[in-house]
């Protein structure tokens, strides 16, 4: 049995194209107050169905997101119970495979625990969409290849580079595609998107999406849980899609040979990933070609492992513009991948405040992120992803694998509502440290970045409650987002302590981990194109943006001032509209 | 690894791609084949009416992973179909047809007729004969009527005194698509050829079978209807064309399986080995072998203790899985599930002998084409039946040195890694200058030096030409061909083509030397010949010398008159 390396390229993949589905900026903790202080090294729970019903013999990954983890698979009982004990402190993410469900959390709900927490899971049946595929001539296209692609997850938001499971057509050119995450889709027949190893008839075929388009004037499907779209037919076209190919050149690295390297052809547009390749060497050179590839604007990159290391090399997005004709002699160049490492310190000095009587964290229960932050892009959609690991024992962390480019780093995503990031610096020119939480840390290409602190202190507190409209029984639109604005003159500038958080659908919202001081705070509308986006870009990375806040917070003059440890809970938050334009009404 | 943050099910819908042999070459352009004017042109029929519509893929008959058709065509209103601007080679044609059933041409896997064309050659009359493959449906549920989903179903094809044979269909297709239920339990198979068939799912618990993270119950075999008895399972006859619906199966209660616990320990110290992964194979009680192995990525905890679940009845070894550049090998560690869960197991890991050396390829002579010390895969084993598994191939730097670690003691085997380039061959191990015939004996704890792992590069050819004398070759033979070295009983480590229904066959990659070609043609007598036997079979073998980069010129003569006694 040779162990596939694929599955590590593709977690890289799909992380560095938007699959991590973070709201960034507050901790997503389950609301509640804090677990009994006990640690033990257990982490139960049980999973259930939509109906409450136990779901047994499920298998449950509990995962530790630092270098040494333990990474551990355990199967739901006859109760739909199951334990993953014996688990050193730390942070662990949990999910769940059960074919035909998906685990579906709620918005609030938090993807990491640590032992001693007790998880309920909710698995609800996916949706199915069926069809039937034919060609021109009214046969059945038999053996091609379905994808289902998820084009706006169920609250409507764009979701950029994501895909669903490939089924074939049978005899009949009947297909049915199953175990869906509620949301919105376009159906393709032919797509390349999961490479294929099979000699088919189809693979020059440009493909064919539903009813019978191009991507652009694709028909969309929504779907609910449980639910089934049928009669979705698609006409096949079977046009000639053209051909893209190229070669790869790698200078980094000498002992890269016996590797596979990874290539992905993505839309220009949107991210979506159109097709992958993985090419071995064949002897001086490392060929890559896609095929079926209709007109229109592409990227394609590639990627080499080891992954979990600093050995790998990535490239750079190299467009491709498609226009009538094969496109050749593509090169694409690989870079090394370079790294941000650090030390996260938990300040248990005296002077801070203990908001209640139970242990602190331990270091290796936080959570560090990183994110991409491309603001040299033209394209506003930027490509946002976050990865998270939780530091060593000894505070230490390092991000991998980090191809050129700008990162911020954050660690808001604490399990404990009594602390909250104080500082984060980086080693500047002279090794003194310097702020960098108002700028990203660019990393150039096989840089490797020491140096970085983030410094947890205690006391911190904490903000719920509801936004509600100026006049009563008015409704409140769609977009909304809480900030916290600092108001104090020298904190003006500290970005760390511009805090925003999501209105959710109850029109409730969350701010934890905040610093103790005075702030203003602003309910605002998040601008429509934003909005569409999976990811938002905190206000605070971008200094006019965070001046703009000030005013906007400052003129609203909504103040909160927050001693350490305070817990407001019922907090109602009028929201004014801006003074011109029309009135935004709930759609 | 990453971890990544997954708030909701998309985490389901996301697709870890499948690991692809995927295109690597630039696409087949018509200024790139310098004008080849060979063409292939038949007629596809099924049933033996000409059929419309069908795609017809020449393929590439080089044992390399496909990865596109050389050309492409699809059948007219009359089945007719022809691809022009072929380039001489050896390839195989097949139609792509996934409801239909063709004859098998090549027996040895591959699909599609054989065909060796030479430049600017029209070879006419391949014609596909396709039917109209069977459909076999039905629904898998439980006890309780819920259905399953993405349950594998088995196909079995039953013969007269009851053997039953695995099927899987070659039609192109990724098996899991077929033969895997969907949400609603419903499974179809489709271009099955005629015949009796029986139909199941669950764990064959009397095969070799070693079943890791997939929880503590499972299924038994269940045939359908739903019975766990083979002698009671309903046999389905399918005739060319036809479906068989509500080939249901109901399941029983799931049984439970047992766990495996015990520690993994230094072998020196005793110490326990923290963080390790493990696994675990199904033991074959003949040889001693690993039958099949699984691998978890559980690792021990901080006491050095590891967990199997859901494991069925059998003979087993558990052993822990070091790293692939790791010092140190493991122990197997046997042990037998009957009715109870096993506690206790001792899996011992201990710190290996190393190799290192070099890697040189012989008849290179910078030859364009050659290949390079970076294409090489090779892999030492210890052919120890004490010892876990081993399976990644060493590293081999830009120039040729090469470490490997983690031996135990015994005989190190070395060993090529397929697929290879063309021509590549494993010619042998030397230590210190001295050829080492039986592999390198390794002691506790060595570092071995000075080994030297030769490989040859050979550019030889066989052109042949089978004949029928006095005739043609009949359409209905069979051919198969073996080869190899003169005066040895090796068989060389290489597919050898079949040639194709004109009888010509090109086997390439060939270290110069005297080889011994066998040819076994077997076809059917041609009817109303009383007493003469149904299958007429002839065994031809001739010697062919072979030198580099020139086709050695071979025929072979079948005389089908009967032999006189």
């Amino acid at each position: 049995m040779r162990r596939r390396i694929f599955t590590a390229t593709t977690m890289f993949f799909a992380a560095s194209l938007n699959f991590a589905l973070m709201t960034f900026g507050q901790s997503n903790n389950q609301g509640e107050p804090q677990k009994s202080s006990a640690r033990a090294g257990s982490i139960t729970g049980r999973v259930v169905n939509e109906s409450g019903k136990p779901m047994r013999n499920v298998r449950v990954f509990v995962g530790g997101s630092g270098r040494q983890s333990v990474r551990r698979t355990v199967n739901t009982d006859e109760a739909g119970r199951f334990v993953a004990d014996d688990l050193p402190r730390g942070s662990y993410a949990i999910t769940v495979q059960a074919s035909g469900y998906v685990l579906v959390r709620d918005p609030g709900d938090t993807v990491h625990h640590r032992p001693g927490d007790s998880v309920n899971l909710v698995l609800k049946k996916g949706a199915a969409i069926a069809g039937t595929v034919t060609n021109s001539d009214g046969d059945p296209v038999v053996g091609v290849q379905m994808s289902a692609i998820l084009v706006r997850d169920a609250q409507g938001r764009s979701v950029f580079g994501s895909y669903g499971s490939g089924r074939y057509t049978d005899d009949r050119g009947v297909y049915r595609l199953f175990g869906l995450s509620a949301g919105t889709y376009v159906v393709v027949a032919g797509s390349k998107i999961l490479g294929s190893s099979m000699l088919t008839a189809y693979g020059d075929d440009a493909p064919t999406y539903y009813p019978s388009s191009t991507r652009d004037t694709a028909g969309e499907v929504t779907l609910q849980y449980g639910g089934e779209a049928t009669g979705i037919d698609i006409r096949y076209r079977g046009e000639h899609g053209y051909a893209i190919s190229g070669s790869i050149a790698d200078g980094s690295m000498s002992d890269w040979l016996n590797t596979s390297v990874s290539v992905q052809l993505m839309q220009a547009s949107n991210d979506t990933v159109e097709g992958q390749a993985f090419t071995q060497p064949r002897g001086t050179e490392r060929a890559f070609a896609f095929y079926g590839v209709t007109d229109g604007d592409y990227y394609v990159t590639a990627r080499r492992g080891p992954y979990q290391s600093d050995d790998g090399a990535a490239s750079k997005r190299i467009p491709v513009k498609v226009r009538g004709r094969d496109v050749t002699g593509v090169g694409i160049s690989l870079a090394p991948l370079g790294s941000i490492a650090g030390r996260l310190t938990l300040d248990l000095a005296t002077k801070d405040v203990k908001c209640e009587t139970k242990p602190a964290p331990a270091v290796e229960e936080t959570l560090v992120s990183i994110s991409t932050d491309d603001t040299d892009s033209s394209d506003p959609s930027s490509r946002f992803a976050s990865i998270l690991i939780t530091p060593d024992k000894t505070g230490d962390f390092v991000f991998q694998g980090l191809p050129a480019a700008s990162y911020r780093l954050d660690s808001r995503m604490l399990l404990d509502e009594a602390w909250y990031l104080r500082a984060m610096t980086v080693a500047g020119p002279t090794n003194t440290p310097v702020d960098a939480s108002s700028r990203g840390i660019v990393v150039r290409p096989g840089q490797r970045i020491n140096g970085v602190r983030f410094v947890l202190g205690q006391g911190a507190a904490s903000i719920r409650g509801r936004v509600v409209a100026e006049k009563e029984g008015a409704s409140l639109p769609d977009r909304l987002r809480v900030h916290l604005v600092p108001a104090e003159p020298n904190s003006a500038e500290d970005t760390l302590r511009f805090i925003e958080a999501e209105v959710q659908s109850d029109n409730s919202f969350r701010l934890v981990n905040v610093a103790p001081g005075r702030y203003w705070l602003l309910a605002r509308q998040l601008p429509e194109e934003e909005s569409k986006k999976r990811l938002v870009r905190p206000q605070a990375w971008n200094a006019a943006a965070r001046a703009g806040l000030r005013r906007e917070a400052a003129a609203s003059n909504v103040a909160i001032d927050l001693k350490p440890c305070q817990r407001v809970a019922d907090y109602q938050l009028r929201y004014t509209p801006p003074k011109e334009g029309p009135q935004p009404k709930r759609t | 690894m990453f971890s990544l943050a997954r708030t909701t099910g998309l985490a389901a819908t996301m697709i870890i791609a499948l690991a692809a042999t995927v295109p690597a070459h630039p696409p087949l352009q018509a200024s790139q084949t310098k004008e080849s004017t060979g063409s292939i042109s038949g007629r596809v029929t099924i049933g033996d009416v000409g059929a419309r519509g069908v795609t017809v893929l020449l393929v590439s008959a080089d044992n390399a992973p496909i990865e596109r058709p050389v050309a492409k065509s699809t059948s007219d209103q009359d089945g007719h179909f022809q691809m022009k601007g072929v380039p001489a080679g050896s390839y195989l044609l097949q139609a792509f047809a996934p409801a239909l059933v063709a004859a098998s041409d090549n027996v040895f896997g591959r699909q599609g007729k054989a065909i060796n064309i030479i430049e600017g050659e029209a070879v006419e009359g391949v014609d596909i004969a396709l039917r109209t493959g069977g459909v076999i449906t039905g629904r898998v549920t439980d006890a309780e009527g819920q259905p399953l989903i993405q349950e594998n179903v088995r196909l079995f094809s039953v013969h007269e005194q009851g053997r039953k044979q695995a099927i899987y269909l070659s039609n192109n297709l990724p098996s899991n698509s077929m033969f895997s239920t969907d949400d609603r339990g419903v499974y179809r198979l489709f271009g099955v050829p005629p015949g009796r068939y029986i139909v199941s799912v669950g764990v064959d618990t009397n095969g070799p079978n070693a079943r890791i993270n997939t929880g503590n119950t499972y299924y038994p075999l269940t045939y359908h209807p739903d019975v766990t008895e083979e002698g009671k399972a309903t046999v389905i006859e399918l005739a060319s064309g036809s479906e068989a619906t509500g080939v249901d199966i109901v399941l029983g209660r799931p049984s439970t399986g047992y766990s495996v616990s015990g520690r993994i320990v230094d072998a020196v110290t005793g110490k326990p080995v923290v963080g390790m992964m493990y696994g675990y194979g199904a033991l074959d009680a003949q040889s001693g072998r690993l039958n099949v192995s699984s691998f978890t990525s559980s690792t021990s905890n901080a006491r050095g203790e590891f967990r199997l679940d859901g494991v069925t009845p059998g003979s087993y070894a558990a052993f822990a899985s070091p790293a692939s550049d790791s010092e140190m090998y493991s122990d197997r560690a046997p042990f037998t599930i009957g009715d109870g869960d096993v506690a206790g197991l001792v899996v011992k890991v201990h710190v290996g002998s190393s190799i290192i050396g070099n890697v040189i390829i012989e008849g290179v002579d910078g030859q364009p084409g050659a290949p390079r010390l970076s294409e090489i895969r090779f892999g030492v084993s210890s052919g120890s039946l004490n010892v876990a598994p081993r399976n990644s191939p060493v590293r081999i730097a830009p120039d040729g040195s090469f470490r490997t670690t983690g031996l135990p003691r015994g005989i190190a085997g070395f060993s090529m890694y397929y697929p290879a380039p063309k021509g590549l061959a494993l010619l042998r191990v030397e230590r210190d200058g001295v050829e080492q015939k039986n592999g390198i004996e390794v002691g506790s704890g060595e570092e071995i030096s000075g080994v030297k792992v030769v490989f040859a590069y050979g550019t030889g050819a066989i052109r042949g030409q089978v004949k029928v004398e006095g005739g043609d070759i009949p359409g209905a033979a069979m051919m198969y061909l073996s080869i190899r070295r003169a005066g040895t009983n090796q068989s060389l480590n290489m597919r050898t083509p079949t040639p194709d229904s004109r009888g010509r066959f090109l086997i390439d990659g060939l270290l110069p030397g005297e080889y011994e070609l066998s040819l076994l043609f077997q076809t059917r007598a041609a009817p109303a010949v009383a007493g003469a036997p149904p299958i007429i079979s002839r065994d031809v073998k001739q010697t062919v010398t072979v030198t580099n980069r020139a086709e050695s010129q071979v025929t072979m003569l079948v005389d089908l008159k009967p032999n006189d006694r």
